[in-house]
């Protein structure tokens, strides 16, 4: 049984160099993924940025505006097509957590204690590690029933959530 | 300057010195009935009492300057036969001439010392079946002694003085149920220096001033309970302020505090006698004691007073204490109960979760709940932090001696467990309910001695429905009451370990914002119910008013927020109280024992009181539902 499971893996291994061999071999550039973000009707959180980076891809989460009074970010980020890698705050935060789930990833950005709420500039908020498959169009969005800027007494601010789609030329 | 530092560090340290001084006084009672002689095999409060007090009226010369104090009083009393014709009597030990007489003639008076300045004395009257008065003379000079740890008088030219029943004027008692729930009418003609105020327990009828005395007139409206404290109030730099009601003086020693006292009674006095009739008395007077004076506050028929250190609580908790002392002109004075010791819950209990409706009183519905939650949540911290041990004493005792003798756990237990566990039942039975009861409760004391029982029966009959086992399991028992609360879509399970009725008001917060509210009669260990919900459910709670009495946690450890799953919302819910510490609230949000309203026990995962990173690092994350 032990052996037959090795072969497997062997099998879809060869399988996959074989087929970027065959890519690189009929002289075709390889598929490059673009990133659609939906547009926001106003100021909050999307997506942009799409990148290489090792075998990921990186996305960054990022503001679209100024947005102002933000304590700490609590995200719910749904994945289809694409799967969880990493993530990273794109500025310090004393809090910050990331932890993969079944269908993409829960998040935290959060100052602590007596903290003043920050303002964040339009740009960069965190950026998120993920696996792509050449060739599949992939979603990823912020659950926005499961994710919100919150104010230093924990009230959800008016704070637009946005969702991204990637396809491959 | 250094009272001043004596008062803050008193605070910090615990709670309000003046219900540490009520512990005192109740302390002192129930050391007094411990030493009075009495009957063989008797004294009880609930036992029936030998003698029927009727009247009291007492012809009092006061100079407080020197404690000399000479005096009369006529007690018109019934029931002799039953006591083989004894009566007896506190009395400062300095009062050394004292004697008795019957329209017979003298009678024989016997003293003993009973230790801290008092004497008991007993006049054997005779028996008899008829009515009998009893004529009273005394004199000496008041020594003002420890009295089992709560001095009844102070002398001295001093700015603050005061004279209890038991120091200067003898303090008749019942030789079978001690300090008994009999009722009496009280009238004083108090012969005073001229040139000083003075204050009595009662309305004052009329007041003149001879050449040398201040002489004024008092009486109590109607009976008034015999045990309950009769203060008589002067000194040097005693004056009075009216108010803008006219049955409340602010009388105090210049207080600075005097205007913000007058307004607070402005608001207190009518808005208790709108929710609960009229008090006991026509007139209040609000003596501000002097933050010198050993002397913190308590209340008395017609009188309340409270020492000045309370403005250091602020502005809020300041009013919300007169309030409570207030509010126990309703239940204390008004209804005094038949045992105070065993039975606080009627006393203390009341009127610390009615002090919390004044100060809110403002609040109407969510927002309510949530500022009564807040208050309830201070009950609960103590509970949980410091006297846990407070959750396992039944709120009716049945012996004195189960009352605890630290006065911090006592207040813990008296105050706090008693208001929480209050808030359960006023929950369960409807706020509108609930005041119903406490009316048909003071009308029931009104006509005879009140018990748990009474209102018991009160609330019964105003919900109309059975409440023994409840009040069984919340009063006369003592239970660690916990649920814990997890749900799937709109079926909810709550879990309290043990089978027992407990009345409990769901909260679902459906997937709009929507509070949709569910009451819920616990009695197994486990139950589910499914609501029906026009949106699907957010999260599931109990209403945090009911927090103080039941320790209320989700299913998923961490999901401070109850909605079934742990991630962003409750690490930043947790992460924004890093740094607080249970017993160091801050300005609004410190409750009356200075604990942190918002302090959260769900995140300090370590229980040592203070809420760190290291806590809200080691709350668990991603814990979530089904995937979406």
């Amino acid at each position: 049984m032990k052996r037959i499971a090795v072969a497997l893996l062997f099998l879809t291994a060869c399988g996959r160099e074989a087929r970027e061999l065959t890519l690189q071999g009929t002289g075709l550039p390889p598929p490059v993924p673009r990133l659609h973000a939906a547009p926001l009707s106003s100021e909050g959180l999307s997506f942009a940025n799409l990148r290489r980076d090792g075998d990921l891809y990186a996305v960054d989460v990022v503001a679209t505006g100024r947005l102002a009074g933000i304590y700490g970010l609590a995200l719910r980020l749904e994945l289809s097509g694409a799967r969880w890698g990493r993530a990273q705050a794109a500025r310090d935060w004393p809090l910050t957590r990331f932890e993969a789930t079944r269908s993409g990833a829960v998040g935290v950005l959060s100052e602590q204690g007596a903290a003043a709420p920050r303002t964040l500039e339009p740009g960069p908020v965190a950026t998120l590690w993920l696996e792509l498959t050449p060739s599949q169009p992939a979603r990823l969005a912020l659950d926005p029933s499961h994710s919100a800027a919150l104010n230093a007494e924990a009230a959800a601010l008016p704070v637009e959530l946005g969702s991204a789609t990637v396809d491959w030329n | 300057m250094l009272p001043t530092l004596m008062v803050v560090t008193l605070f910090q340290a615990g709670p309000p010195a003046a219900f540490l001084h009520e512990h005192q006084l109740a302390t002192q009672h129930r050391a007094l009935a411990r030493a009075l002689p009495r009957q063989p095999g008797a004294f009880g409060p609930l036992l029936t009492p030998a003698l029927d007090f009727q009247a009291y009226d007492v012809d009092l010369q006061w100079d407080f300057r020197t404690g000399a104090v000479q005096g009369s009083a006529t007690l018109r009393l019934s029931g002799l036969d039953a006591t083989s014709g004894h009566v007896a009597f506190i009395v400062d030990s300095g009062v050394t001439a004292f004697a008795a007489l019957t329209p017979s003639g003298p009678k024989l008076v016997q003293r003993q010392g009973l230790g801290g300045g008092l004497d008991f004395l007993d006049v054997a009257t005779g028996a008899t079946t008829d009515d009998l008065t009893l004529t009273l003379t005394w004199s000496g000079t008041l020594q003002c002694g420890s009295a089992f740890g709560a001095p009844m008088c102070a002398r001295g030219a001093q700015p603050f003085v005061w004279l209890d029943h038991g120091s200067g004027v003898p303090l008749p008692y019942d030789p079978v149920s001690g300090f008994t729930t009999d009722t009496l009418r009280r009238s004083w003609v108090l012969h005073t220096p001229r040139g000083f105020a003075v204050r009595a327990a009662g309305d004052l009828v009329d007041a003149h001033d001879t050449a040398t005395e201040h002489v004024t007139r008092w009486a109590t409206g109607g009976p008034v309970a015999l045990a309950l404290n009769s203060w008589l109030v002067s000194g040097t730099a005693l004056e009075e302020r009216v108010t803008a009601l006219p049955e409340a003086v602010v009388v105090s020693t210049a207080s600075a505090q005097a205007p913000d006292v007058a307004a607070f009674v402005g608001r207190i006095l009518p808005l208790e006698a709108q929710r609960f009739g009229p008090r006991a008395s026509a007139t209040v007077s609000q003596v501000i004691v002097p933050q010198s004076s050993p002397f913190i506050g308590t209340a008395s028929h017609a009188m309340t007073l409270l020492n000045e250190s309370y403005a250091a609580l602020g502005p809020t908790l300041h009013e919300e204490v007169w309030a409570h002392e207030n509010i126990h002109q309703h239940f204390a004075v008004r209804a005094y109960p038949a045992d105070t010791a065993v039975e606080s819950l009627l006393t203390e209990g009341l009127t610390t979760l009615l002090e919390l409706d004044y100060t809110h009183r403002a609040k109407t519905g969510l927002a309510r709940d949530l500022a009564l939650a807040a208050r309830q949540r201070e009950l609960a911290l103590v509970h949980a932090y410091q006297y846990p041990q407070a959750l396992d004493l039944p709120l009716l005792l049945t012996d004195d001696a189960q009352v605890p003798a630290d006065p911090y756990l006592y207040n813990a237990w008296a105050y706090f467990k008693g208001a929480a566990t209050l808030e359960v039942l006023r929950l369960a039975v409807g706020e509108a309910v609930f005041d119903d009861a406490l009316n048909r409760y003071l009308r029931a004391c009104d006509a005879a001695p009140c018990t748990v029982a009474t209102f018991r029966g009160a609330l019964e009959a105003a919900s109309a429905r059975p409440l023994g086992p409840l009040f069984q399991r919340l009063v006369s028992e003592a239970h660690r009451l916990q649920v814990t609360v997890g749900f799937e879509g709109a079926t909810v399970t709550l879990d309290q370990g043990s089978a027992g009725p407990l009345p409990l008001e769901l909260w679902l917060t459906l997937d709009d914002g929507t509070l949709q509210r569910e009451r819920w009669e616990l009695t197994a260990a486990r139950e589910s119910r499914t609501f029906s919900t026009l949106r699907p459910v957010r999260s599931v709670r109990l209403n945090p008013r009911l927090e103080g009495l039941v320790r209320a946690d989700p299913a998923t450890a961490g999901d401070v927020d109850f909605d079934g799953e742990v991630d962003g919302f409750d690490l930043i819910s947790c992460a924004r109280l890093v740094g607080h510490r249970v017993r160091e609230g801050r300005g609004e949000r410190a409750g009356i024992w200075g604990y942190d309203l918002d302090f959260d026990r769900r995140c300090d995962l370590d229980h040592d009181g203070t809420l760190s990173a290291a806590d809200v690092a080691a709350l668990p994350f991603n814990t979530l539902r089904s995937s979406p």
